[in-house]
């Protein structure tokens, strides 16, 4: 995607920002990693359904088992997608070339977390088998499904927003991705035991309790179950408002030098 | 480099200040925008239906909630303290609907506190917590400020979470309640107790000191049951009534047309009495609802182990069920979270063809139940010869049933003009048995008095009965709701097509096989342990043969039972696991070599 450069793609289509945008769009229809992610997004999507969550032998309408594996999926896949956002765009020299465009940082950020995001969207979208085949097996809450979707496809913007200000930080991707591993990781379990255990120890049940109204796996699993709660959403907005701004001042602050 | 100064100042201090915001702000999110929500489930399942909210409106008397739940023992319980943040905004919803007269108050019971006891006063059990073994409370206690009356919910169990918001506003409705609910009851069993067949002093059933307990029980006799009014009793409880004459059929008609509860066991073959009949057959009919007291239920599958009286050595008696899991219909709050259930002798009722009504079944039968005839059961003292001629009619027999719908009078000189204002429910059981205590509790040997341990639960059926009965109308819509289970409904479909297609086959099969296998025993005893003839060798050669065939048969069938469905799972996998992923890799594929073509073509 390197090879388009910045400029040429906001000669063709007028302002800056639906050029970044639409740039980043073209590199995913053109590198073949990102053909990838789709493919094994999907192929793990059905096969844990199947397999690990035994949809079709518990025999209940609905898509509790698809679901329930969509964490620990993106855990893996969003920060493998995200990994190249900046540090390739610093390994391959092009972040300078993209920094004298009349750009703000802010609007870089935005537009390549969108296309990435609208590029998982689709990836998700494809999932649609699932919602045939459990309508065409039994009478499901339609709007749990929708609600499971929509939880879905948040906590997907969450754990890019994180995974996309992670790769600011450095020029290697492999570097760039273990990180935002290990911060997705943390917050989608800021709420297990495992993460609770220490605070416990200190006697702080009230950080702890904080800390679970962090965690992405509990918002997620509350919008899944079928309402959309005002708190769960503006949780996943703050987060994602939040990383991209912190992706943008990091941005600003390297521009600046 | 004043300009790269200035920035790296700032965003050293830009970004702790931009990650305590966001923590401030996420932790006040949740604090205060919290329930603002869209329910997108079908049935609603996260707003209060309207029967609360109507119960909400009633609410004369300001009553005063307390949660008790271990937040500090709890940290490891991922699961219910899940669940406490859904009891918490259920209840917060119900303070919000109460125009303030509902008030609530979260307490965190530590160990040897005064929190403590005062929760194990009002009423609340703790359970030890997995691992550290501290106690775990998790319960409601709720006192009506008007009058001091109080009543709680001891533990909120997660298998009744689907009841969460009728288990809230029956609580709701038993504070605002100024008494106990009153329960009548007729029997014509000694459930009283009194004294036995030896002369000995007898106790009353356990069962029904049970309900005691709880409610404001009283004892009908023929006399009072001839005059009972409608609100004179919450519930009315019949027993196997026998003796009845027909101005008491038409009391209890009376009754319950004019919006009495009645809950009522009638038992084909009541081991307790002998056989005397009850005269209520006669008024289930005229509702649409037949019952048989010629017939019994056997089932083979749930058959209990007895001691056979003939032999003394254990034998599965085929009418003493224990009716477990799919049984029971789990949408009824009754029912939902019984375990098990022992009957002896059960009858079973069937909706008859002109009926108005609609039956649903709280306990039922497997498919591999059949009837006989009572004098069968009665005169068989070994319980394997019912095991003679076993053929299962693959039908679920309903052995109590709720009737939903506008109830015909039998006597319609007694149907009111107007409907009464509390709607008329009935719970019909078919057995009687079930209520004794040798089928669910056992005596234990305490200082002092005998302890009953249950091992089945029979009494908690009769009490959440007896419970969901004496509730208002709002709380029966309630109960409506509560319809969850959404099954693969062609899935089972293809199941009972094959079962229709390949039962009798199977049913055919297996008769064959054990007349083959009688034949070849009664061969070999002809032979009287010696060498037969050489014709007795080859017919029992033969026929040994033939055992073989049926049984290779008899899996085939078995297998073609499972191949449709086995089929549709192939398949279905394929679709969603495959299809994507190939239709994807072909498109990128495609747009590949489109493009490196497109670019041969540009570089030419």
């Amino acid at each position: 995607m390197s090879g388009v450069t910045a400029s040429a793609a906001t000669d063709r289509r007028g302002s800056p920002f639906a050029g970044v945008f639409l740039r980043e769009l073209h590199g995913y229809l053109i590198t073949p990693v990102a053909w990838l992610f789709s493919v094994i997004f999907l192929l793990s999507a059905g096969a844990f359904t199947f397999y690990l969550g035994a949809f079709f032998e518990r025999g209940q309408a609905d898509l509790d088992p698809f679901f329930r594996f969509h964490p620990w999926l993106y855990l893996v896949l969003v920060p493998a997608l995200a990994m190249r956002l900046w540090a390739e765009e610093r390994r391959s020299g092009t972040l300078e070339l993209l920094m004298t465009l009349p750009i703000h940082a802010w609007q870089a950020v935005l537009a390549k977390f969108l296309a990435a995001w609208l590029y998982i969207g689709c990836a998700l979208a494809l999932t649609f088998p699932m919602w045939l085949t459990v309508n065409y097996l039994g009478q499901p809450d339609n709007g749990v499904i929708l609600a499971g979707y929509l939880g879905s496809f948040l906590m997907a913007g969450a754990l890019l927003a994180i995974s996309e200000c992670l790769s600011v930080l450095t020029r290697s991707q492999v570097i760039a991705f273990i990180l935002a591993l290990a911060v997705c990781f943390l917050f989608l379990l800021a709420g297990d035991p495992l993460v609770q255990q220490p605070l416990l120890a200190l006697g702080s049940n009230r950080a702890a309790d904080a800390l679970s109204d962090l965690s992405l796996l509990a918002h997620f699993q509350a919008i899944a179950s079928g309402v959309l709660d005002l708190g769960d959403i503006a949780y996943f907005v703050l987060t994602i408002v939040f990383w991209l701004a912190a992706n943008a001042l990091v941005l600003a602050a390297r521009r600046g030098g | 480099m004043n300009a790269r100064g200035f920035w790296r100042g700032r965003l050293w201090l830009a970004l702790p200040l931009l990650a305590a915001l966001y923590v401030l702000l996420v932790l006040g999110a949740s604090r205060w925008l919290g329930g603002v929500r869209v329910d997108l489930t079908q049935d609603r399942l996260y707003t209060l239906s309207p029967g609360t909210r109507d119960m909400l409106d009633h609410l004369n008397q300001p009553l005063d909630l307390t949660l008790y739940f271990s937040d500090r023992a709890s940290h490891n319980l991922p699961q219910l303290r899940a669940y406490h943040q859904r009891v918490v905004s259920m209840l917060d919803e119900v303070v919000r609907d109460s125009h303030g007269r509902v008030h609530l108050k979260l307490v965190d019971p530590l160990p040897f506190s005064e929190d403590e006891d005062r929760a194990t006063a009002a009423g609340l059990t703790s359970v030890p917590a997995e691992g550290t073994g501290e106690s775990i409370f998790f319960g409601l206690a709720g006192r009506n400020a008007g009058n001091d009356h109080t009543a709680a919910i001891p533990f909120f169990l997660f298998a009744r979470e689907r009841y969460l918001e009728y288990d809230i506003a029956k609580l709701l409705y038993e504070l605002s309640t100024p008494h106990k609910p009153r329960v009548a009851i007729y029997s014509g069993l000694p459930i009283w107790g009194g004294t036995d067949a030896e002369g000995n002093p007898a106790p009353a059933w356990t069962a029904l000191q049970q309900l005691q307990q709880l409610f404001d029980v009283r004892r009908l006799d023929g006399a009072s049951l001839a005059s009972l009014q409608a609100t004179d009793a919450d519930v009315l409880v019949l027993i196997q009534p026998t003796g009845l004459s027909q101005a008491d059929v038409q009391a209890v008609d009376r009754y319950v047309q004019r919006g009495g509860r009645l809950l009522a066991f009638v038992d084909p073959d009541s081991e307790l009495d002998g056989d005397t009949g009850s005269e209520l057959p006669t008024l289930f009919r005229a509702w649409g609802v037949a019952f048989d007291p010629e017939r019994v239920l056997l089932d083979r599958s749930r058959a209990l182990v007895v001691q056979s009286p003939l032999t003394g050595a254990p034998v599965r008696h085929p009418s003493v069920l224990g009716l477990t899991g799919d049984e029971f219909n789990r949408r009824d709050p009754v029912t939902a979270v019984l375990n098990l259930i022992d009957v002896s002798s059960a009858g079973y009722f069937k909706l008859l063809p002109d009926a108005t009504i609609r039956l649903d079944p709280l306990i039922q039968s497997t498919t591999e139940a059949m009837s006989v005839p009572t004098a069968r059961v009665r005169e068989a003292f070994d319980p394997s010869a019912l095991y003679n001629g076993y053929k299962p009619d693959g039908e679920h027999y309903a052995i109590a049933v709720r009737l939903v719908g506008t109830l015909p009078g039998a006597f319609p000189a007694d149907v009111p003009a107007r409907p009464p204002a509390r709607k008329p429910e009935v719970i019909l059981v078919g057995d009687t048995d079930l209520l004794a205590d040798r089928l669910w509790v056992q005596a234990g040997t305490s200082p002092g008095q005998a302890l009953m341990t249950p091992f089945a639960n029979n009494g908690d059926f009769l009490v959440n009965a007896v419970d969901d009965l004496a509730g208002p109308s709002d709380l029966i819509a309630i109960r409506g709701r509560a319809v969850d289970e959404r099954r693969f409904t062609r899935v089972d479909a293809l199941r009972r097509q094959a079962d229709d297609k390949f039962k009798a086959k199977q049913i055919e099969l297996q008769a064959e096989l054990s007349d083959t296998e009688q034949r070849i025993a009664q061969l070999k005893q002809s032979a009287h342990g010696h060498t037969g003839t050489a014709a007795q060798k080859a017919a029992v050669e033969q026929f040994t043969q033939r055992k073989l065939q049926i049984r290779g048969e008899l899996r085939a069938v078995q297998r073609s039972l499972d191949a449709d469905i086995e089929r549709l799972s192939m398949l279905l996998k394929f679709i969603d696991i495959l299809l994507m992923p190939i239709l994807v890799s072909l498109l990128g594929l495609m747009y590949g070599a489109w493009r490196t073509a497109r670019r041969r073509a540009d570089g030419a």
